[in-house]
């Protein structure tokens, strides 16, 4: 199954049959998420109608959390079994990421106005977002300047399970750090959150998720078919 | 058993420009292949490329009895260091390529035997920096002497070379392929300079021309029964050099590393200097004396100094050629781990330097800031796990600054933000006490990324370091 979805053709012919559908799914749901938690959902009774941030900031949060696992995962794919398409999906990954850390501080700073009375603060949670993203700003740099393409995915992954450490450290930040960003509403033991506001958050989550995977493909494909052009 | 080498490959190019048509080079036993062709035709490519494929196995490397490693000698990286010591030199050469079990003064006899052989012994205790080139080849032949390896790839040896060396150089030469090894040369200069002082030297002649490979002139005679000899004669002392030290084989690169600090004092004068520079600015800039800042400040500039100094790290010693010698022994023989030793050693050495150079500007910063004794320890304490918890990351960036030409500035800008956590964890752990939180727990942080780094930094170390030589 993997080795058949590792060659070029059938990658590019299975994703390109994929990605519209991802694309026209993933904006429905996004669509039904943020429709029913901006006008159905109920209003928080502590921040007021404030906190319908949350339905563009968590999602993207998450998403550009997800992403660099996305990337790390293919790199050591890449590393193991030198195929291009691992490659390339580890470097498509990276911008879509680097756009949703973006979201996700730009809604958060937004959020914070209102709600915290200011725009940004060096909190643990937020600078090390911000870290994210210069991280997956140097990545991206760091995968156009080897001259070799092979060689510079392989140092690519290398980099990539470097700043792996840096994930964890985000994500428990508000766990062990005393913030200003509020802690967990959503755990695996259930979530502290009116239902209403959860289905409207949970929609809009998997709108994202398929709208970066759809992003990821195409920017994939793209880059494959780029690469078997020089090889040519 | 084959009577040579045959390398092939479907073509050869250098930095995105083809050099070369697909080619075959058969390299025989007790033959000297002299390799011409003008220049930029691709001819130290060439070099390179049968390293490569002697190293990592590829067709070319079956046909090698397994022990035998290649050696080099090309002009200008030799592996050798201008801040260490001709016999250091020598030694770390030895203890290398053979690994045998004798006692140190026996080895050290033999270094003794073989400097006199390339007549060096008269320069033991200069410095490698003062040499003339010449004498620079001939150390570098020095090592290859001691190594034992049955591939010699010589990049324009006969350069610097005055009659003398010239003579010593044929007389090696001579003497390796009476013995059953290969000589690969790639040389401008008239070979009869060679064979003037050793007639005995057979000779075939390649050359490169138009992007392609050419055999000028065939070696004459046939010797494939000496050869037979030879080869089982080489394995036999291959054999005995399989020591079972594991530790020990490898402390030498830490020795190495301590000599080359000593060597180069400035750079932890330099760490000094800098931590001293930025306390002061700092105090001048403070209206009353804040302990917290103070700490933040020392955390800082050791965080910043230790980057700066970082690009340093493996650029010396890639640039000399001692980390492609020691790639190729650790890829080509049962030497493996001598890389991530290798890796260790430097990142080790430069956390204590880093530590000796801001120990005493903390000093300082406790007399001016009046932190106590108990502070003190805190912020030594954080200090050393922190730099513990940053040097591996450092030394992994330092490997890929080599990789990206020009792109150093971008690569520490990725080390920037990971460098972060390192500096806010070690930062509380230094006042976490005083403001009423445990210490335990940033220092538990630290602690464990220090030892992920210390376990899985050298094997990624190593890997980039193949990477890097391919």
């Amino acid at each position: 199954m993997l080795k058949q979805l590792a060659s070029p053709p059938r990658f590019l012919k299975l994703t390109g049959l994929l990605t519209p559908y991802l694309y026209v799914l993933g904006g429905l749901l996004l669509g039904f998420g943020l429709w029913f938690g901006l006008f159905k959902a109920p209003v928080d009774y502590q921040q007021g109608e404030v906190y319908r941030a949350i339905y563009v900031h968590v999602p993207a949060a998450w998403m550009s959390m997800f992403l660099y696992l996305v990337a790390c995962g293919y790199g050591i794919l890449n590393w193991v079994y030198r195929a291009d398409v691992a490659a390339v999906m580890m470097r498509s990954a990276l911008p879509t990421g680097a756009w949703m850390t973006v979201l996700a501080l730009v809604t958060g700073a937004l959020w914070g106005k209102p709600t915290w009375g200011t725009y940004w603060v060096w909190d643990a949670r937020m600078t090390s977002e911000l870290l994210l993203l210069f991280i997956y700003l140097g990545l991206m740099a760091l995968g156009q300047l080897t001259k070799d393409p092979s060689k510079a995915d392989r140092l690519l992954a290398i980099a990539l399970l470097i700043g792996v450490v840096n994930i964890p450290l985000i994500y428990l930040s508000v766990v062990f750090m005393n913030t200003l960003h509020q802690g967990y509403s959503v755990s695996m033991q259930g979530s502290r959150i009116h239902t209403d506001i959860a289905v409207g958050m949970w929609l809009s989550v998997f709108g994202f998720w398929l709208l970066c995977a759809a992003n990821v493909f195409r920017r994939a494909q793209c880059l494959l078919i780029q690469r078997r052009s020089q090889v040519v | 058993m084959a009577s040579g080498l045959i390398v092939q490959e479907s073509g050869l190019s250098a930095g995105g420009v083809p050099l070369l048509g697909a080619f075959d080079l058969k390299l025989p036993l007790g033959v000297l292949t002299l390799l011409t062709g003008p220049n930029g035709a691709g001819k130290s490519s060439l070099l390179r490329c049968v390293a490569n494929q002697l190293s990592t196995g590829g067709n070319a490397r079956d046909q090698l009895n397994p022990e035998g490693c290649t050696g080099y000698l090309f002009a200008g990286e030799l592996g050798l260091r201008a801040e260490l010591s001709v016999f250091d030199q020598a030694f770390y050469f030895s203890e290398l390529f053979s690994a045998t079990g004798q006692p140190l003064s026996e080895r050290k006899v033999n270094i003794q035997h073989f400097l006199t052989r390339v007549g060096l012994l008269d320069w033991s205790d200069e410095k490698v920096g003062t040499l003339s080139s010449g004498q620079k080849v001939r150390l570098g032949l020095c090592g290859l002497l001691m190594s034992a390896c049955q591939v010699w790839l010589l990049d324009e040896p006969l350069n610097a070379l005055d009659a003398q060396s010239i003579e010593l150089l044929a007389v090696a030469i001579a003497e390796h392929l009476n013995g059953g090894g290969v000589v690969l040369m790639a040389s401008h200069a008239d070979v009869g300079l060679l064979t003037q002082y050793q007639s005995g030297i057979r000779i075939q002649h390649y050359q490169i021309q138009a992007g392609s490979l050419t055999l000028r002139q065939k070696a004459e005679g046939d010797s494939a029964e000496t050869l037979h000899r030879a080869n089982s004669q080489t394995k036999s002392q291959a054999k005995s050099q399989t020591g079972g030290r594991v530790f020990p084989q490898f402390s030498f690169l830490l020795k190495r590393e301590w000599n080359l600090v000593l060597g180069n004092p400035q750079n932890v004068l330099w760490s000094a200097l800098f931590h001293w520079l930025i306390l002061t600015f700092f105090g001048l800039s403070m209206i009353k004396s804040d302990l917290d800042a103070s700490r933040g400040a020392i955390w800082v500039s050791s965080i910043l100094a230790i980057l700066l100094l970082a690009k340093d790290w493996f650029s010396d010693d890639q640039r000399c050629g001692w980390m492609g010698v020691l790639t190729q022994t650790d890829l080509a023989t049962d030497r493996h781990g001598i890389l991530s030793a290798y890796w260790l050693s430097k990142v080790v050495l430069s956390i204590g330097i880093q530590m000796v150079s801001v120990l005493p500007v903390a000093l300082i910063a406790a007399v001016q800031f009046g932190l106590s004794g108990h502070q003190m320890m805190d912020l030594i304490l954080s200090l050393a796990l922190g730099l513990a918890a940053a040097a591996p990351l450092l030394g992994l960036v330092s490997l890929m600054v080599l990789m990206t030409r020009g792109g150093a500035v971008l690569v520490y800008v990725l080390a920037l933000p990971l460098l972060v956590p390192v500096m806010v964890f070690g930062l509380e752990g230094s006042q976490a006490q005083e403001l009423g939180r445990s210490t335990i727990a940033p220092w538990s942080v630290l602690g464990s990324m220090a030892c992920l780094g210390l376990l899985l930094g050298p094997w990624l170390g190593r890997r980039l370091m193949i990477l890097i030589q391919e």
